[in-house]
């Protein structure tokens, strides 16, 4: 065998470092530059032992071609209870229950034949070509694979414990794990030789483009399905629809001994490649992120004060606490004398929930609040103006709350007037007082919100008045 | 035994250069190229126990070099002499705070009594959501290597008193000198820790050196660097849901003293916090990341005075002032302010002065070495009017509205110099009152309300007013407007 015995320091022969590596140089001079190709290993080969490779490209005018992701869906399964605004649930004998971090299908370990538990999204995911997609799902299994359970979890059309109708997913039948591709009913299959341990967590991820579609477990590739146009398998994209909810599921075809249950801890979906400039508002808004539902860990439903076919409670408004109701917007009644006093009432308030190892701390975004009032006092209503504030980062409710070390007094932003005039019939309602803001209002947990009014006319005089709030904002 | 023994420029053999490096060239021919893979060294395992840490780079099906970006969160540094409460809460007990030259101090006298605590915990929590990670990163010193009876502990996570925080992954400085990289998960069902203490300890924070923490949090891992350099990698534990519980956390710093008095008081000394967003592609308005740090331009910033940037307070209505062309009604950015009588003189055609009069001036305050000369974007102005006084029979009123910027004094009349800036002018629109509007009237035409999609800027030193010109009107004593102004606008 020839080789290279230069030792270090040896002058005017190529020498060799201590570790016997051949020490060389590429040229300073860069027209004598050589050429490289570049490749990347996308996957060490740990379940398919064989390493992939990917070469990168370039554009037609030289420019390194990158992928960017962007997120489209993240949610992780804190807290107590289903996020409702995000996940549908169905059952049959099997119960459905999330804490310390995780939501468990079949968390009652039900082995009835016919019993099932599914969770999918509400939402969709475009998967369309050309570019690609990848989602994301943490998951462990209480028992290892066994016959008569079906476990499968990824994107796709499912009913109860029927066959899928179109998608692509993961799916442990009897002690396999196998990957699947389901077109309009039509499924293509091909089993793993994977073993995923019980009682552990993974990442199960699905990518894909126009014409494949790669399946990991923790960042390792278990299977890549192909097609390509005119390909054997008839169909030339994956999936019959490119619009999929995510979906998790588990059911018993039979009374299986042990039972078993799927763990899920976070759900996530990025869409690749393009820069597709999807503003933050819409990324957090697709997420189920926008300020009018409640998020995880809290209340499900709308965050404003505005119950189907029941009317506020009516009551005059105080400086120091949110008589009227709480809620981010909604409806709010005015009933009372308008005082004298140069005093900031506390039409609308909310409080942004303080975070717990349950209850994630989000924040809040507001770019913009709309503000209108009516009169429901009668035709003789007085004139009634409002200079309109929006005060926030305090953090107990009252506008007298003081800064300190450890509180914060209210920031006062004046959002403009309203005003009822004299002799405005009862039904009449201000032009609504809009701002937007292109700098949002932030609020952080345990911080408040309101929207208050300075009676700058109307002392003395009865009024009846109800106030719609609006406002624009998200969580992150 | 082949020898390559060529030196420099020896003919027909291989050369090998002054430092004995063997001259090497790939191909020129671009299809006689071989492929290179790439990889990153995350980390040389310095001081992570040799433990050399490489990550592949990876290539999208398209085969897109796949890239990541980073989106800030969150940047603070403690400038001036004040804590700024917008930003931080601080907790104690007997532990003070204190604020000067650049440093946050976390038990700033350096107290040892046990039960003793100070807590700088972050009003705002940051996401560790699924998938793309979220990294933490403090500049502190520490005055003790360790103490006795006393725990130090820094990052991301929920923590009161002395207790054990109920959430959390962050660096931990127990009494005994161990430095542990704590990760932590209620997946069993209750609050449980899991940590690696990282090589050389305390020894490696040292006495009163500024360090630069790390932590990068992943759905699986976090990586804890100090100055750079891992010194461990946490991994969550097998069957545990995510490395921490809640989606979401504030930063905080505490030290605190437990079970017995400290033989010496630690000093935590904080000079910067970031936090931020990592890989995905958010695309984040750059608006929305300035007021996720606090910087809305209705609120103080570092240095400043903390609370309302607005003239406005609690229930309490604006005195009544002069209006002239050379002071405002109010100081403030926005807020409401009341002329006074008498009434405000029309201007030509109602044979009166054309005077602009400034209802709200803002001086941005200029930058020091204790504040930090922000710049002020404005995205949009808004200007609500009111009138107070009795109703005129006569005449109706009629007033322009201005916002004036840049001007390096208060007054319109500010000229432009070497050393000085007169107001740039934008007419934001106009405001009618018509022959008897009542009490309480408000403008016919309503509000008014001019949006930017090209920002107005204001540098520190400079300021930023609402005026308004009287174009038809009547000087009678009981002439009296309240205005309202507010701002859409941030700070950077």
């Amino acid at each position: 065998m020839p080789y290279i015995d230069g030792a270090s320091g040896t002058s005017t022969k190529a020498n060799v470092d201590a570790n016997y590596n051949l020490l060389v140089n590429t040229t300073f001079t860069g027209v004598q530059a050589g050429f490289a190709a570049i490749n990347v290993q996308t996957d060490s080969g740990v379940y398919t032992n064989s390493p992939l490779y990917r070469k990168i490209d370039a554009s037609y005018d030289e420019r390194t071609r990158l992928g960017v992701d962007t997120p489209i869906f993240t949610d992780r399964l804190a807290g107590t209870s289903v996020n409702t605004a995000l996940y549908n649930t169905a059952t049959a004998a099997m119960t459905v229950v999330q804490s310390g971090g995780f939501a468990s299908l079949n968390a009652n370990l039900n082995n009835g034949n016919g019993s099932y538990a599914t969770m999918q999204t509400y939402r969709t995911f475009p998967s369309s070509p050309p570019f690609g997609g990848k989602t994301y799902i943490s998951a462990q299994l209480y028992s290892n694979p066994f016959t008569g359970n079906i476990t499968e979890m990824g994107f796709g059309l499912v009913n109860t414990n029927g066959a899928p109708s179109d998608g692509v997913f993961f799916r442990y039948s009897g002690t396999t794990l196998y990957t699947v591709v389901n077109n309009a009913g039509t499924e293509m299959i091909s089993g793993t030789n994977v073993t995923i341990p019980s009682g552990t967590t993974h990442m199960y991820e699905i990518g894909w483009n126009g014409n494949m579609t790669e399946f990991r477990i923790d960042s390792n590739i278990v299977s890549i399905m192909s097609f390509t146009s005119g390909s054997s398998v008839g169909y030339d994209f994956p999936t019959a629809v490119n619009d999929l909810p995510i979906f998790v599921r588990t059911y018993n075809n039979a009374s299986t001994t042990p039972s078993q249950s799927l763990k899920v801890s976070e759900i996530a979906v990025f869409s690749l490649d393009a820069a597709i400039n999807k503003p933050w508002a819409d990324v957090l808004a697709g997420m189920g992120g926008i300020a009018s539902q409640g998020q995880t860990g809290n209340p499900m439903g709308s965050t404003a004060l505005y119950t189907n076919s029941i009317n506020p409670t009516q009551t005059f408004p105080t400086n120091t606490s949110a008589v009227l109701g709480s809620g981010l917007g909604g409806a709010f009644l005015l009933s009372g004398t308008i005082p004298i006093a140069a005093t900031d009432y506390i039409l609308c308030d909310y409080q942004v929930p303080t975070g717990t190892n349950t209850v994630p701390a989000k924040t809040l975004y507001i770019h913009g609040i709309t503000v209108a009032a009516t009169n429901l006092w009668g035709t003789a209503s007085p004139q009634v103006t409002h200079g309109i504030t929006v005060a926030y980062g305090h953090t107990a409710e009252s506008l007298a709350t003081t800064e300190s070390a450890s509180s914060k007094a209210p920031r006062f932003l004046p959002l403009g007037t309203i005003s009822l005039p004299t002799g405005s019939a009862a039904g009449y309602t201000t032009s609504p007082l809009v701002f937007p803001f292109v700098a949002p209002i932030v609020v952080n947990p345990t911080e408040y919100i309101s929207i208050n009014s300075r009676f700058l006319a109307g002392t003395g005089l009865p009024a009846n008045i109800q106030y719609q709030i609006g406002f624009d904002g998200y969580w992150e | 035994m082949a020898i390559i023994d060529g030196g420099l420029s020896s003919l027909n053999k291989a050369n090998v250069d002054a430092n004995y490096n063997l001259q090497v060239r790939t191909p020129i021919s671009g299809t006689q190229a071989g492929f290179v893979a790439l990889e990153a060294e995350i980390d040389p395992g310095t001081y992570n126990n040799g433990v050399r840490i490489v990550q592949p780079l990876d290539a999208s099906y398209d085969s897109r070099l796949r890239v990541a970006v980073d989106t800030p969160l969150f940047i603070d540094r403690f400038a001036g002499a004040a804590q700024n409460t917008t930003l931080w809460n601080y907790a104690n007990t007997n532990n003070t705070f204190a604020q000067a030259n650049g440093w946050a101090s976390i038990n700033a006298t350096a107290l040892v009594a046990a039960s003793n605590y100070g807590l700088l915990k972050s009003y705002r929590s940051f996401p560790t959501w699924a998938v793309f990670g979220t990294s933490f990163n403090c500049w502190m010193q520490l005055s003790q290597l360790a103490t006795t009876y006393n725990t130090t502990e820094w990052g991301l996570g929920i923590a009161a008193t002395t207790a054990a925080p109920t959430d959390g992954v962050f660096f931990r400085l127990t009494a005994a000198g161990a430095l542990n990289c704590v990760i932590s998960s209620i997946s069993t069902g209750s609050y449980q820790e899991t940590y690696v203490t990282a090589p050389g300890g305390a020894a490696y924070v040292g006495q009163n050196i500024t360090h630069r923490f790390t932590i990068k949090c992943q759905s699986d891992q976090a990586t804890f660097y100090i100055d750079g350099n891992v010194v461990a990698v946490v991994t969550r534990p097998a069957a545990g849901d995510f490395i921490n519980a809640s989606s979401e956390l504030p930063v905080f710093f505490r030290t605190y003293t437990l079970g017995g008095t400290a033989a010496v008081g630690q000093i935590m000394r904080i000079s910067a916090v970031e936090v931020h967003m990592q890989d995905a592609l958010t695309s984040k308005p750059w608006a929305d990341i300035m007021c996720g740090m606090g910087q809305h331009g209705s609120q103080g910033q570092t240095g400043g005075t903390m609370g309302s940037t607005a003239a406005y307070t609690n229930s309490t209505n604006p005195t009544s002032a002069a209006q002239a062309n050379t002071t405002a009604l109010i100081t403030g950015f926005g807020g409401a302010a009341l002329t006074t009588a008498p009434g405000i003189a029309g201007g030509a055609a109602s044979g009166g002065a054309s005077t602009d009069y400034i209802i709200t001036n803002y001086a941005n305050a200029a930058g020091t070495n204790a504040i930090p000369g922000r710049t002020l974007y404005i995205h949009g102005v808004r200007v609500g009017c009111v009138n107070l006084g009795a109703a005129v029979t006569t005449t109706p009123t009629t007033f322009t509205l201005n916002l004036n910027y840049g001007m390096t004094s208060v007054s319109l009349a500010t000229t432009e110099a070497a050393t000085t800036k007169k107001p740039r002018i934008i007419p934001l629109g106009t405001m009618y009152f018509p022959v008897a509007s009542v009490i309480g009237a408000t403008p016919q035409n309503g509000d008014v309300w001019m949006p930017f999609a090209a920002p107005i800027t204001v540098a520190p030193g400079e300021n930023v007013s609402v005026s308004f010109r009287c174009l038809v009107g009547s000087a009678t004593a009981s002439e009296l407007f309240y205005f309202t102004v507010g701002f859409d606008s941030y700070w950077e």
